[in-house]
C-alpha cells in the first residue's frame, strides 16, 4: 500500500457525532469515510465510503501542501478541545498531526489547508463506494459496494440540532436492512419539510467490517402513507 | 474580646440599719424599683415592732454577720419567694453576702432561692461577689427561670455591663442564645463584647426563622458587624440574619470523564479508544431555612447577550432542572438551580459567537440578532435545551454518551441495552447525553451529598425525591 500524503478528519461532539475523514495516499489514491459532516458541515443526505483517485494536478498540489513550513510548525495540539463541539486534525504524512478544538484558533496555515483539504473531501464524495442515501422519500445505495444499515428516522422543519431534536420519529419505527449497490427501498415518513435518519451503516473497507455511526438529513422529506410502502 | 468594664453599679459600703429600725424612705423607694411594690409591701407588713421575734430575713442578717456561709445559703432557701425579693433589694444585706461569700458559695445563695425571685436581682448580687462565667450560665441556664425574666435584662442596661465583664466573645454569644429575646438584642450584646463570624453564624443557625430580621438590619448593628467580621463574612452574615441563609460553600473543583473518541479523526477504521476530558465543577451553594440553591456566576464574552437570549438560556435551565427534584428529612426543600451573569468575579466564561449556530459547549454558545432559538432554519441563538446541558458541565456533571458499558452501568445503575456494542459506546437517555433528555435523580448527588455533609447539628440526613 503506498504511503500516507495527507488526511483531514472531523469528529466527536454531542450526538449525533460529527464524523468525515479524507485520505490520500502517495499514488493519488483518495477515500473519504462520511458518517456526518453535519452540523460542522452543510447537511449531507448520505453517509458512506467514498473512493477515487486524485488528478495530477491536485495530487502535486497537495504535495506542496504538505510540504508548507508554516503548516508543519503548526504541529501538535490548539485547545481547547471539548467533548460537546468535537475537534478537527490535519495530518501530514504519518509522522506530523495538528489537532484542534472546534473554537480553537489555529494559525492560518491550519484553516487554509483545511480548506483545501475538504475541497477535496467533495470531490471524493462524489464517488460513492458504499453509501446510504435519504432522498425524496427513499433510502438507497449509488455505490458500487453494499451497505447494511439499522436507522431510526424522524421527520420536522430545519436542518440543524434543534430542528432534529425537536423532530417527530416516523411512526413505523427504525429502518433497517441490506441496499445492494443502486439498490432502493421507499420509506415512510411523516410529516416535516426535512428527514434525518440516524443509526449505524456496516461497510467494508480492505476487506474488513468497518461500523460507522452515520447520521443524515435529507432537504426533502416526502409525507407518504405508511400503508403503501412495502 | 472586650476589656473589663467599670462598674456602673455602685459599691455600697454602709450596712443596712437594723432590721427593726424603720426603713428609710431612699430604702423603700430602692427596694420598691427592684424588688417591686408587691414584695415591698409584703416586708413592711412584716415589719417587726421592737419587741418581735427574729424573722427569717434577721436570721439571714445574723448568719452572714457571723460569714457562716453554709447557714446563710441555707437560710436563702429557706426564704419566701417574697422575703428573698425583699432581701435581694436590700443593699446592706448584699454588702454583707460580699463579706461572707467567695464566688462560688454567692453563685449556691442565689440558686438556692426559691422560684418566684427575679433572675435579675440575683445577677446584681452576684456581680457584686466578682463573678464568673460559669456561675452565671448555671443560673440562666435553670429552666425554672421564666423567660420574661430573662428577655428583660436587655432592657435594663447594666446586665449587658455585667455580661462584657464576665463573659468572652464565645461566651457572650452562648449567653445571648441562652436568653432568648430578639435578635437586635442578642447581636447589640455580642457586639458589645466583640465577636467573629462563626459566633454569628451560631447565633443566626439558633434564631427560629420568625425572629429573623427580615426587615433588614438595624444601622447600628451594620455597623457593629462590620467592625467586627471582615466583608465577605459581613455579607453572609446580613444573609444569614435576614434571610435564613443557613450555610454555604464555593465549590472548585475538577476531574476527568472518559469517554470513546476516533482514535484518529481521520481515520474511522483505527477505531476507538477512551479519551479524558476535564470537567470542571464551579458553583456556589447555599442552604437555606426554605431551598437548596446552586448557583453559578457565569461572565459571557463575545458577542452582546440582550435580556431576550438570557432569558431563553435562563428558562431552559429552569425548565430541565427546577422541580425535578426535590430533597427530603421529614421536611421538604426544593432544589433551585440559578444561573447568574455577571461582568466578574464569575466561576466560568462563556463566549458568544455570531451564527450559524453549529455546535456549543461549555464555553462556547451562540448569541444571533433575532434571539432565535429555533428549531428550524431561523435559529441563530443557542437554544434552552443547549443551555440546559451546558448548565449541567458547569455545576460539575459529566456527558453521559459515548460510554463504556462498565460506566453506563455506573451511572445509570442498569445494564447497557442488549446487542453488541454501538461502535462509539452508550448513550444514556439524560440531559447529559441528549440535550431533549430529563435530568436523573443522579445528578443531584453531588448537592444532596454536599447538604449531608453540612447538616445542622441534630438534623436527618437529606435524601433525593422526584418531583418539584
Amino acid at each position: 500500500m503506498s504511503a500516507l500524503l495527507a488526511a483531514y478528519g472531523a469528529a466527536g461532539g454531542a450526538p449525533p457525532a460529527t464524523m468525515e475523514s479524507l485520505r490520500v495516499l502517495e499514488d493519488g489514491t483518495a477515500r473519504a469515510i462520511v458518517g456526518s459532516p453535519w452540523p460542522d458541515g452543510a447537511p449531507l443526505d448520505e453517509a458512506g465510503v467514498y473512493e477515487t483517485t486524485l488528478a495530477p494536478g491536485d495530487l502535486e498540489a497537495l504535495r506542496a501542501l504538505a510540504q508548507d513550513q508554516d503548516l508543519r510548525a503548526a504541529a501538535g495540539e490548539h485547545g481547547p478541545i471539548r467533548g460537546d463541539s468535537g475537534a478537527r486534525s490535519i495530518s501530514v504524512g504519518e509522522e506530523l498531526t495538528i489537532r484542534w478544538g472546534a473554537f480553537a484558533d489555529p494559525p492560518p496555515a491550519v484553516k487554509a489547508a483545511e480548506a483545501r483539504l475538504r475541497e477535496l473531501l467533495a470531490r471524493v464524495r462524489e464517488h460513492p463506494v458504499a453509501v446510504l442515501r435519504l432522498r425524496d422519500g427513499e433510502l438507497s445505495n449509488p455505490g458500487s459496494e453494499p451497505v447494511t444499515y439499522r436507522v431510526e428516522l424522524r421527520t420536522g422543519d430545519g436542518d440543524n440540532l434543534s430542528a432534529y431534536h425537536a423532530a417527530t420519529p416516523v411512526p413505523a419505527g427504525p429502518s433497517h436492512g441490506e441496499l445492494g449497490p443502486g439498490e432502493t427501498r421507499r420509506i415512510a415518513l411523516g410529516q416535516g419539510l426535512n428527514a434525518f435518519a440516524r443509526g449505524a451503516l456496516e461497510v467494508a473497507v480492505d476487506d474488513r467490517p468497518l461500523a460507522l455511526d452515520v447520521f443524515v438529513v435529507s432537504q426533502s422529506a416526502v409525507v407518504t402513507d405508511p400503508k403503501t410502502v412495502g | 474580646m472586650r476589656e473589663r468594664i467599670a462598674r456602673t453599679e455602685p459599691e455600697l459600703t454602709e450596712e443596712r440599719p437594723p432590721a427593726s429600725a424603720p426603713a428609710a424612705a431612699s430604702t423603700i423607694v430602692q427596694l420598691q424599683q427592684t424588688a417591686g411594690n408587691a414584695a415591698v409591701s409584703a416586708m413592711l407588713a412584716r415589719a417587726p415592732t421592737a419587741t418581735a421575734t427574729e424573722t427569717p430575713t434577721d436570721k439571714l442578717r445574723k448568719l452572714l454577720r457571723d460569714k457562716d456561709a453554709a447557714g446563710a445559703i441555707a437560710q436563702f432557701g429557706a426564704l419566701s419567694a417574697t422575703e428573698a425579693g425583699a432581701a435581694l433589694a436590700d443593699q446592706s444585706l448584699r454588702n454583707l453576702a460580699v463579706k461572707a461569700f467567695d464566688d462560688d458559695e454567692m453563685a449556691r445563695a442565689m440558686r438556692a432561692i426559691v422560684p418566684g425571685v427575679r433572675l435579675a436581682q440575683k445577677l446584681n448580687w452576684m456581680w457584686a461577689e466578682e463573678t464568673n462565667w460559669k456561675a452565671v450560665k448555671a443560673l440562666i441556664s435553670d429552666p425554672k427561670v421564666p423567660a420574661g425574666e430573662k428577655t428583660e435584662l436587655y432592657d435594663m442596661g447594666w446586665p449587658r455591663d455585667l455580661f462584657v465583664d464576665v463573659c468572652g466573645n464565645a461566651e457572650m454569644a452562648e449567653a445571648v442564645i441562652i436568653l432568648g429575646g430578639r435578635l437586635d438584642q442578642q447581636l447589640r450584646w455580642m457586639i458589645a463584647e466583640g465577636t467573629d463570624e462563626q459566633l454569628v453564624y451560631k447565633l443566626a443557625w439558633a434564631t427560629p426563622t420568625a425572629n429573623l430580621l427580615t426587615g433588614g438590619l438595624p444601622r447600628d448593628i451594620q455597623v457593629g458587624l462590620r467592625k467586627e467580621l471582615g466583608g465577605k463574612e459581613y455579607q453572609r452574615a446580613v444573609q444569614m440574619l435576614t434571610q435564613g441563609l443557613l450555610t454555604w460553600d464555593e465549590i472548585d473543583s475538577s476531574r476527568t470523564e472518559q469517554h470513546y473518541e476516533l482514535k484518529d479523526a481521520s481515520d474511522p477504521t483505527k477505531g476507538y479508544e477512551l479519551v479524558d476530558f476535564k470537567v470542571e465543577s464551579k458553583y456556589e451553594i447555599n442552604y437555606t431555612r426554605t431551598e437548596l440553591r446552586v448557583k453559578v456566576r457565569i461572565k459571557l464574552t463575545g458577542e452582546q447577550a440582550t435580556a431576550a437570549h438570557k432569558a431563553i438560556w435562563e428558562n431552559g435551565i429552569a425548565a430541565k432542572w427546577h422541580n425535578a427534584f426535590h430533597v427530603e428529612n421529614g421536611r421538604r426543600m426544593p432544589i433551585v438551580f440559578e444561573p447568574v451573569w455577571v461582568p466578574n468575579q464569575a466561576h466560568h466564561e462563556i463566549e458568544l459567537h455570531k451564527p450559524p449556530v453549529v455546535r456549543e459547549d461549555a464555553g462556547n454558545w451562540y448569541a444571533g440578532p433575532n434571539a432565535n432559538p429555533g428549531p428550524g432554519t431561523t435559529q441563530d441563538t443557542t437554544d434552552a435545551n443547549t443551555a440546559a446541558h451546558e448548565f449541567g458541565h458547569l455545576i460539575g456533571l459529566a456527558d453521559e454518551y459515548n460510554l463504556t458499558a462498565a460506566d453506563y452501568q455506573k451511572m445509570t445503575s442498569t445494564a447497557p441495552p442488549p446487542g453488541p456494542m454501538p461502535a462509539g459506546g452508550y448513550d444514556t437517555t439524560s440531559v447529559m447525553a441528549v440535550i431533549t433528555g430529563p435530568v436523573e435523580g443522579r445528578h443531584m448527588r453531588p448537592f444532596v451529598n454536599w447538604l449531608n455533609r453540612h447538616r445542622l447539628p441534630g438534623e436527618k440526613p437529606y435524601k433525593v425525591v422526584a418531583g418539584a
